[in-house]
């Protein structure tokens, strides 16, 4: 996926020259994950910026080039650092749209690797989508893999309202996947099914879409699991969680990030509210734990894996 | 684009309406032969031989528990990433040094052995690197963030920043409670570009409160070069804009970095000005283990040239021309370093994993219902 990404920003980069990419270690270095390797040596330094050691500056920055026409990616090394620019972010990307009555808008994309499965603690391995998905203004993307990663970067770049694209580090360099070099995009706005189910639906994101497809193929016996990837998480592609709710009758959602106010949340409300009649089993959440995040020493016991995400499509059959 | 390090930028405005800074020179005491600037040397608060030999030990020991870390981290057996310390020991060991028993330390990732000498086991630093029960914060952060209330160490996280700024509102609190302790909090270049900084400068000098910052300028911030954290030449510059007086030192020479930190330490005790120290040095080493073996953002002649400025080297001539220590002594101090290591990754390995409760505990001072009941179904009890 991180090759994938990279691709992503060096086609864009030469569709446009208003796309530059600024962020810690993005230059001579590649990024942290690499994920920015090379693009310093085709774009130059005016393109490829590393800045100082400030979240709060590279995203108020960002806004002001988006502001004035640019098209900037700005990379934060890990999501975890990103609440030292909340401000910028969320009082003033989110709202600048809405607060000048559509005068200005700061169309720009920030990336960070997140979530938990590389043991590197509670500061490199969080999953915040909420706060994103709770912030209005705001689109927030997961890719899962480096076909839909790179398609829906590209989108994310082209797109006319700032985007939060967090990528899964734990699946950065595997699982691999054919990526072709020809320009596409892969809408946001749209999830897919992962694979094709009759009898519960699975709906996750991002790393846990490989461990639900796991699950689904271990149980696949007894049991036919939809397994949808969201991809974009908000806004939610509420048609095609109804339509699969509906099929199935059951629901569960996974997510690595703590089960308070997650996602899976959210979406078990919108099934309430508008397919309750169709359920024939309550919503089961199978999520991280309401943690500050993955304690280096018990990380395994954080994340939600195959074995956790099977017996939740037990609890939902077995109701 | 020019970015970075620059001089005072000179213009046609009547010099006496522009706001001036003096960029300072590097206070350097030890030379890298081992002699010493004599006038220089007797100024300010002195240090015997007998102390520079302790500390000596205290800088083998330190670069011996990073040399054992990345072997150890080679192996597969430390847990999470490890930062490099090599030739930074003169920083954070000279200026630890100057602290009383009372005092606090906010630190950085990267001054190891300031804390071994600050009272942390060789026990409890592995059982860090291994994540173990034997951590005093149960394996839960990165193997370079510390914290120890017995030893006067605040707790740190991996953002870099904030815990500037808590240094500042822990020391007025030690103020308010009539204490006499002083806040020595460490930071890197690339801190300095931070918002906890800033903060924590203006915060410090509005409020007076008893602060020393030292900043550990090794030149990089992972592969960003200072001159993209600033544009004045010395970082201690900053201090002027904060009402802080602010003194850079030489950060690979012991001597130095001991009489500044003495000098700033008791100076803000006795209720003068926070003091910002600028500690002049490199990392030798790569920036973590999960970073790539420098060569792509550094040149080697760089790395080469900062190790013939070695601290530990110059400590060692200059106890040699003074007499207080022969080679055979050094010799006696790496071995000594090499068995209290050895003995210490030992009992730190018989420590097992904390108990898997501890994935739902100290969230709170109690744990709520919702944790329990995430608890139960991710050890599958229910
Ligand atoms: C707020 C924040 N942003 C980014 C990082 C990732 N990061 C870890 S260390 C580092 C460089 C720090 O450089 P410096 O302050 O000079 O300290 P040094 O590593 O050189 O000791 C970065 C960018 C972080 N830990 N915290
Ligand atoms: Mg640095």
């Amino acid at each position: 996926m991180a090759r994938a990404i990279n691709q992503a920003l060096r086609e864009e980069m030469r569709r446009s020259e208003d796309v530059v990419v600024l962020g810690e270690d993005v230059g001579k270095k590649g990024g942290v994950f690499l994920v920015t390797e090379g693009l310093l040596d085709e774009f130059g330094p005016e393109r490829v910026m590393d800045t100082p050691l400030s979240e709060s500056g590279i995203i108020g920055f960002a806004m002001g080039l988006a502001m004035a026409g640019l098209r900037p990616v700005a990379e934060i090394q890990f999501v975890d650092f990103i609440y030292q620019g909340f401000e910028e972010l969320i009082n003033h990307v989110a709202k600048l749209r809405y607060r000048s009555g559509n005068e200005f808008a700061s169309p720009l994309v920030v990336r960070a690797p997140y979530g938990p499965g590389v043991r590197v603690g509670l500061y490199h391995s969080q999953s915040p989508e909420t706060y994103f998905i709770h912030t209005p203004g705001l689109i927030v993307v997961t890719p899962s893999s480096p076909y839909n990663a790179k398609g829906l970067l590209k989108a994310a770049v082209r797109g006319e309202d700032p985007v939060v694209f967090l990528e899964p580090k734990r699946v950065y360099w595997s699982p691999k996947e054919e990526v072709p070099d020809e320009d596409y995009v892969v809408e946001l706005g749209k999830g897919r099914i992962a694979r094709e189910g009759r009898d519960v639906t699975v709906i996750t994101y991002g790393a846990s879409v490989w461990d639900a497809l796991k699950a689904a193929d271990e149980v696949a016996g007894d049991i036919s699991v939809e397994v949808i990837d969201l991809m974009t998480l908000w806004p939610l592609d509420i048609n095609l969680v109804l339509s699969s709710v509906k099929k199935t009758g059951r629901l569960v959602v996974v997510h690595e990030a703590p089960r308070t106010l997650g996602l899976g949340a959210e979406i078990s409300a919108l099934v309430a509210e508008k397919a309750v009649e169709y359920l024939a089993a309550p919503v089961i959440r199978v999520t991280g734990p309401d943690v500050p995040t993955a304690p280096i020493s018990l990380e395994d016991l954080y994340v939600p894996n195959t074995a956790r995400i099977k017996s939740g499509v037990m609890r939902a059959m077995k109701y | 684009m020019i970015v970075g390090m620059q001089a005072a930028e000179e213009t046609d405005i009547p010099p006496n309406f522009v706001a001036q800074y003096k960029e300072p020179d590097v206070m350097r005491v030890l030379n890298p032969d081992g002699s010493v600037n004599e006038e220089l040397h007797k100024w300010g608060p002195s240090i015997s031989d007998k102390e520079v030999v302790s500390l000596l030990n205290h800088m083998i020991l330190g670069r011996a528990v990073d040399r054992w870390a990345w072997m150890l981290h080679r192996q597969g057996r430390v847990k999470g990433t490890y930062g490099s310390y090599e030739g930074q020991e003169a920083v954070d060991i000279g200026a630890i040094y100057a602290l009383r028993g009372e005092d606090w330390i906010a630190p950085s990732y990267r001054i190891l052995g300031g804390l071994i000498m600050r009272g942390i086991t060789l026990e409890e630093v592995f059982s860090k690197f291994f994540a173990n029960s034997g951590d005093l914060e149960k394996g839960r952060n990165l193997p370079v963030e510390w914290g120890s209330r017995a030893r006067g160490i605040l707790s740190i996280g991996a953002p870099i920043g904030p815990h500037l700024i808590y240094a500042v509102g822990f020391a007025h609190a030690l103020r308010y409670k009539k204490k006499d302790g002083v806040v020595m909090a460490f930071t890197g270049d690339g801190g300095t570009s931070t918002n906890g900084f800033h903060s924590a400068l203006n915060f410090a000098g509005v409020f007076k409160t008893p602060n020393v910052f030292v900043i550990i300028n090794n030149q990089y911030a992972i592969s960003v070069p200072v001159s993209r954290q600033t544009a004045v030449t010395r970082l201690s510059i900053k201090a002027a804009a904060y009402g802080l007086v602010g003194v850079s030192v030489d950060g690979n020479d012991l001597l130095a970095m001991y009489k500044a930190s003495k000098y700033a330490v008791e100076r803000v005790r006795s209720g003068g000005a926070p003091f910002l120290l600028e500690a002049v040095t490199y990392r030798i080493g790569p920036h973590t283990t999960s970073d790539d073996p420098q060569t792509k953002y550094r040149p080697k002649e760089e790395v080469d040239r900062w190790r013939q400025l070695d601290p530990i080297a110059r400590v060692k001539a200059y106890l040699l021309r003074s007499g207080a220590a022969a080679e055979g002594d050094f010799k006696a101090m790496e071995d000594e370093a090499e068995e209290r290591i050895r003995a210490a990754i030992k009992a730190a390995e018989a420590n097992p994993p904390p108990p898997a409760e501890e994935l739902v505990r100290d969230v709170y001072s109690f744990t709520p219902w919702n944790l329990e009941e995430e608890f139960r179904e991710i050890i599958g009890e229910r």
